[in-house]
């Protein structure tokens, strides 16, 4: 059977797709594509056992078949093949010839039906979004995962859909990220799920900040986004996220703003000087003031002062400096509410314009 | 042909006669839904727990088992499972043999463990053996061990379950596998060895019928006499032990100190009832028999103590070498209170 197309009809899916594959597989098979070869298109298929890829290609195609090729080799190939070339594929009983212009190369396949493809099954929910929407949730929140954690429900991120909004929500135990927006769902979806965390990051990387629809197909095992072309699915945590809501504080009394890049920059400056290992840093908040000391085992110090809207009582309170540096990385507004209550409850980190990002952050004992 | 490589082979291992009863009790549990989620299978080596394990594995990842509980051979699942890529399914072993199960291959496997399974049904995994899991990896893998997500069999296999943890032990149901009885063992084996003597290989192999069936193949026996020949050698002092212990040294360990332990036991057994019919080689019969006339009995206690604690350090980093030297060595010394009999042992 034989298979002609450009090189760059073939370059540009199997780049997208061979992040999937990994370096070091478990099994052999997982180094190869899957290709599925039709009268007119390929369909490319990568599979790490946790999340697959799926995209196609323009071709002619004499025939049909269903085959696999090692996944780096041909990226690699193809890569090194002039630009607009003219790729032609011949596939025999247990080998590929592929060739172009006066190039020669010779590809063992291994049977397709060997492949451990995620069979499509039926989804339980179906939802269409924006993929700047999506993108943005996920940006505002992954960073809060945890990583390699017992509790391995908090390895990866919740997505929840329903009543019109969809949030995601991340927490490692010691702080926690919600993002949520509203948007045009289909009639009494209702649906919580963990994607796990390699899921996410690989997401984060796919998702454009484009207007155009991501269809997002979520069944019992796994969840599947398609962008176009491509086709991306991921298996699910198994477990239950904890009942995020009861962590998120309600009854605070004390409410700062203050500006974001000047907070940022003197937390950054502070830091060098806290303990690398807990990064804890002292707050003091007075009338219009925040004082920020931080010191380390080697007895050296830093001290930090900077003006605050704030008129509540004086509270002096600890936390990790790098949590609440990440949360700031993310907020849009030039300004950003602290909201507490006392030295041993957690404290609330908002966008001054938005209430839809929620960032949680626990305290602690200096 | 262990039973990972006959799974790659494209087979689905088959039970053998004395796996039903553990069969039988299996696929009530799971007739019943109540299907523990971590089984450990233990017994002697060559009863073939293994094949035992991957048949348990394939049955539970088939589309449609057949009414004795077994793996169709011919779904989608059963193909990617002989293909050796079933996404379901993980085998986690040494990366070498004889070397430790390393405790990141454990917390990869854990972290995976919490994903839902590709194929919505079961996600079986099968380690083996299991106390080459360090303590910091059997450690690792106790949280999934108590608690993994629903429907997750993990099938420990072990012929030392006490090298395992207490703690990893009490979280598994122990499935025993013991020596078959004569007849089962003698019925299977018999029809596979032609003229050989079926009740001989048998004791050879401690009565499991695996390893027996294993004597046959290859130049077990014809090694074994020879190796005999060189023991009564050293025995009446005809040769050097030194240079038959580099000899043996090139030897399978594990076999040469099982047969070792054999002709002990057997001049034992001798010397307490010379005309006993009772013995593990009977084909030796006359050799040994004269050999227990030269021996004190005391002395051979003494030298089968010595053969049973090399045994146990079998596997681990003690130069092999040495170790045959010095269980030589002492052989010929308790041979020594009795050299006037030399000229009848050989």
């Amino acid at each position: 059977m034989k298979i002609v197309t450009q090189r760059d009809n073939l370059l540009k899916p199997l780049q997208q797709i061979g992040g999937v594959v990994e370096r070091r597989q478990t099994l052999p098979i997982l180094a190869n594509v899957l290709i599925n070869a039709r009268t007119d298109q390929l369909t490319i298929t990568a599979t790490d056992l946790e999340v697959e890829m799926k995209t196609s290609a323009p071709v002619t195609s004499d025939g049909e078949l269903d085959f696999t090729l090692p996944a780096r080799k041909l990226i690699d190939i193809c890569r090194a093949l002039p630009e607009n070339s003219e790729i032609q594929l011949t596939v025999e009983k247990d080998r590929a010839v592929l060739k172009s212009g006066r190039s020669r190369f010779t590809l063992g396949i291994l049977p397709a039906q060997d492949y451990p493809a995620i069979e499509p099954t039926v989804s339980s929910h179906h939802f269409s979004v924006s993929q700047k929407l999506l993108k943005n949730l996920i940006d505002k929140t992954h960073f809060a995962m945890a990583q390699q954690d017992v509790r391995y429900y908090l390895n990866g991120l919740l997505l929840e859909v329903g009543s019109g909004i969809i949030r995601t929500v991340a927490t490692d135990g010691h702080r926690l990220a919600s993002s949520e927006e509203a948007c045009d769902l289909e009639e009494g979806i209702d649906v919580q799920v963990i994607l796990p965390r390699k899921a996410v990051l690989e997401l984060g990387r796919l998702l454009e900040d484009v207007e155009e629809k991501v269809e997002v197909d979520i069944s019992s095992n796994h969840v599947r986004l398609k962008m176009g072309e491509t086709s991306f699915t991921s298996k699910l945590i198994d477990g239950k996220f904890p009942d995020y809501q009861r962590v998120i504080p309600k009854n605070f009394d004390k409410t700062v703003i203050a500006d974001r890049d000047e907070l940022k920059q003197a937390l950054q400056r502070t830091s060098i000087l806290s303990n690398e290992k807990y990064r804890g840093i002292r707050f003091q908040f007075t009338q219009g003031r925040l004082q920020l000391l931080a010191h380390n085992p080697e007895q050296e110090e830093a001290e930090e002062e900077m003006e605050i809207d704030y008129k509540g009582e004086e509270l002096t309170i600890g936390f990790n400096v790098g949590y609440l540096i990440e949360a700031l990385n993310v907020i849009d507004s030039s300004s950003v509410k602290l909201s507490l209550s006392d030295a041993n409850s957690s404290c609330l980190v908002q966008d001054t314009k938005t209430d839809n990002n929620r960032y949680v952050i626990m305290p602690m004992r200096l | 042909m262990s039973a990972e490589k006959e799974a790659e082979a494209g087979k689905i291992p088959e039970l053998y006669p004395w796996h039903q009863e553990n069969w039988l009790r299996l696929r009530q549990s799971i007739a019943a839904d109540r299907m523990p989620h971590a089984l450990l299978l233990t017994g002697p080596d060559g009863l073939g727990k293994a094949q035992f394990g991957v048949a348990i594995a394939a049955s539970m990842l088939c589309t449609s088992p057949a009414d004795d509980g077994m793996a169709c051979g011919q779904c989608k699942n059963c193909h990617l499972f002989r293909a050796g890529t079933h996404p379901d399914y993980r085998r986690i072993e040494p990366e070498e043999p004889g070397k430790a199960i390393r405790i990141d291959t454990i917390r990869e496997f854990t972290a995976k463990e919490a994903l839902t399974s590709q194929g919505g049904g079961y996600k079986v995994i099968i380690i083996e053996p299991a106390d080459a899991m360090n303590s910091s990896a059997a450690n690792s893998l106790l949280k999934t061990l108590e608690e993994p997500v629903a429907r997750t069999l993990m099938v420990l296999i072990t012929s030392k379950p006490v090298r395992l943890p207490a703690t990893i032990r009490s979280r598994c149901q122990k499935i025993p596998f013991t020596v078959p009885d004569h007849k089962t063992a003698t019925d299977w084996l018999a029809p596979q060895i032609g003229q050989q003597d079926a009740t001989l290989l048998l004791r050879l192999a401690s009565g499991s019928p695996l390893q027996a069936l294993a004597l046959t193949q290859g130049d077990a026996l014809k090694v074994r006499s020879a190796v005999l020949d060189e023991f009564c050698k050293v025995l009446a002092r005809k040769t050097d032990p030194v240079s038959v212990a580099a000899r043996w040294n090139t030897l399978q360990l594990p076999q040469l100190l099982g047969w070792m332990s054999g002709w002990l036991i057997d001049l034992i057994r001798l010397k307490m009832v010379p005309a006993t019919e009772n013995l593990i080689n009977r084909d030796q019969k006359e050799r040994l028999q004269a050999l227990a006339l030269a021996i004190e009995l005391k002395a051979l206690y003494a030298l089968l103590d010595k053969l049973l604690d090399a045994t146990r350090t079998l596997g681990s980093q003690l130069n092999s070498h040495m170790l045959l030297e010095d269980l030589l060595l002492t052989s010929v010394t308790i041979k020594q209170r009795n050299a006037r009999v030399d000229s009848r042992i050989v």
